[in-house]
């Protein structure tokens, strides 16, 4: 009778179809926001040539009291596909809300692995997380 | 200094510390924060900001290639997570109560003995060595990972779930109240108490880090701390930067990052100490 030597019990057989569902979200998330991120920068030079060369004008942008768009709102408003502030604050929207839809997409996962116990503690890293924006006064 | 010289010297600076996050597990705080404010003159809000934003891009950048390839544990992060993410809940709370100074003091102690013990050197249960008891076998911590380095497969074990757990939900109180130590008390944690290889301890924190800093990161989005013309370019330089740092970590012998990590803890407690002395 020949088998091949069972792994040692406190270490389950990879689930790598999970990772590589992961591992694509993520690289997808990432991927996406980049292009946001660049695509408003370019549209910054472009629209505004002379806003960027001229280095008076660099505290205007990056001082305290600089104006740029701050709620998920003023992003969607301003976001006519040209303002290059705009853009690229969606790609950072896009960049912080990749790892909390990781943990969402996780708990589906680990359903699927049966995995019952780590749906329950993943479940509650998501309530914790959510909780957590509420604390902090975005929610 | 103009506009365009300033994204590319941002550029710059982040892809230094996207190779640093992803080959140590931290967020490139340690480096954005400082780099913004005494190179290039940025408010402090907006540099915290912008770190905030350098931590998720170096967590899901580097994360990519380490989950694809098996060296995230991913169960050990979901498992400390329910800790890290309670004890940050629990620092907004009790901030107030307890004064910085004596946390800063605190933390610099823990941070220098990991250092210490991190400097006795590599160790962590191997295959040979299994004594793993009925939690630990319930939940499943342990696992392998193909070290290019080595040209071996690893096979490791995790011990000590419950105090990894008690030691997370410190680490985020701490980066609850402090806004720091989220990687920096990970990765001791997992490599020393808790028997992980150092590669996948340094792994696993990255990916953890993501998560902890996107909750902050949208109460930072709304005060308006994130500005796009500074944290856009630190995005694409980090994400760049995780991305060679992954291929660093692949190829690093463990012995030589075990020798890096010692002197960023090192440095890293040193500033805690003093910041609690001043």
């Amino acid at each position: 009778m020949s088998h091949p030597p069972p792994l040692p019990r406190d270490i389950k057989p990879p689930f790598r179809r999970v990772e590589i569902f992961l591992s694509y979200l993520l690289r997808t998330g990432v991927a996406l926001s980049m292009m946001l991120v660049l695509t408003g920068v370019v549209l910054l030079f472009v629209r505004h040539p002379d806003d960027l060369s001229q280095a008076r004008n660099l505290p205007g942008l990056v001082a305290p009291g600089a104006e740029f768009p701050h709620t998920v709102g003023q992003v969607i408003r301003q976001f006519d596909g040209v303002s290059g502030r705009a853009v690229a604050s969606l790609g950072l929207l896009v960049l912080i809300a990749t790892p909390v839809l990781r943990v969402a997409v996780s708990v589906v996962a680990f359903a699927l692995e049966r995995d019952w116990t780590y749906v329950a503690l993943t479940m509650l890293v998501l309530i914790l997380l959510l909780l957590s924006f509420r604390v902090g006064g975005a929610g | 200094m103009t506009p365009l010289e300033f994204i590319l010297a941002t550029f710059a600076v982040s892809v230094g510390a996207g190779i640093f996050g992803a080959v140590l597990g931290l967020g490139g705080g340690i480096i954005v924060v400082p780099a913004l404010t005494l190179l290039l003159h940025v408010d402090i809000r907006y540099a915290i900001g912008a770190s905030i934003v350098s931590v998720i891009a170096t967590s899901s950048g580097a994360g990519a290639v380490y989950v694809k390839e098996g060296l995230t544990n991913i169960r050990v992060s979901m498992l400390l997570e329910t800790a890290t993410t309670s004890g940050a809940i629990l620092g907004a709370f009790v901030a107030g109560i307890v004064h910085p100074k004596w946390l800063f003091l605190l933390f610099g102690l823990i941070l220098s003995y990991s250092a210490f013990q991190m400097w006795r050197g590599p160790r962590h249960v191997t295959s040979g060595e299994s004594h793993a008891d009925l939690l630990v076998q319930r939940l499943s911590l342990g696992g392998s990972y193909f070290d290019q380095a080595g040209g071996a497969e690893v096979v490791y074990h995790a011990r000590r779930p419950k105090a990894g757990l008690l030691v997370s939900s410190f680490a985020g109180v701490i980066s609850g109240l402090l806004g720091v130590g989220g990687g920096v008390i990970k990765v001791p944690t997992m490599n020393l108490i808790m028997g992980l290889p150092l590669k996948v301890a340094s792994a696993t924190s990255n990916f953890m880090i993501g998560v902890t800093a996107a909750a902050s990161a949208g109460v930072y989005f709304y005060r308006g701390d994130i500005n796009p013309i500074i944290a856009a370019p630190v995005a694409v330089g980090v994400a760049a930067g995780a991305l060679i740092g992954t291929i660093i970590l692949r190829r690093m012998p463990t012995k030589i990052l075990h020798i890096v990590f010692t002197a960023v803890l090192l440095a890293v407690a040193a500033q805690m100490l003093w910041r609690g002395l001043t």
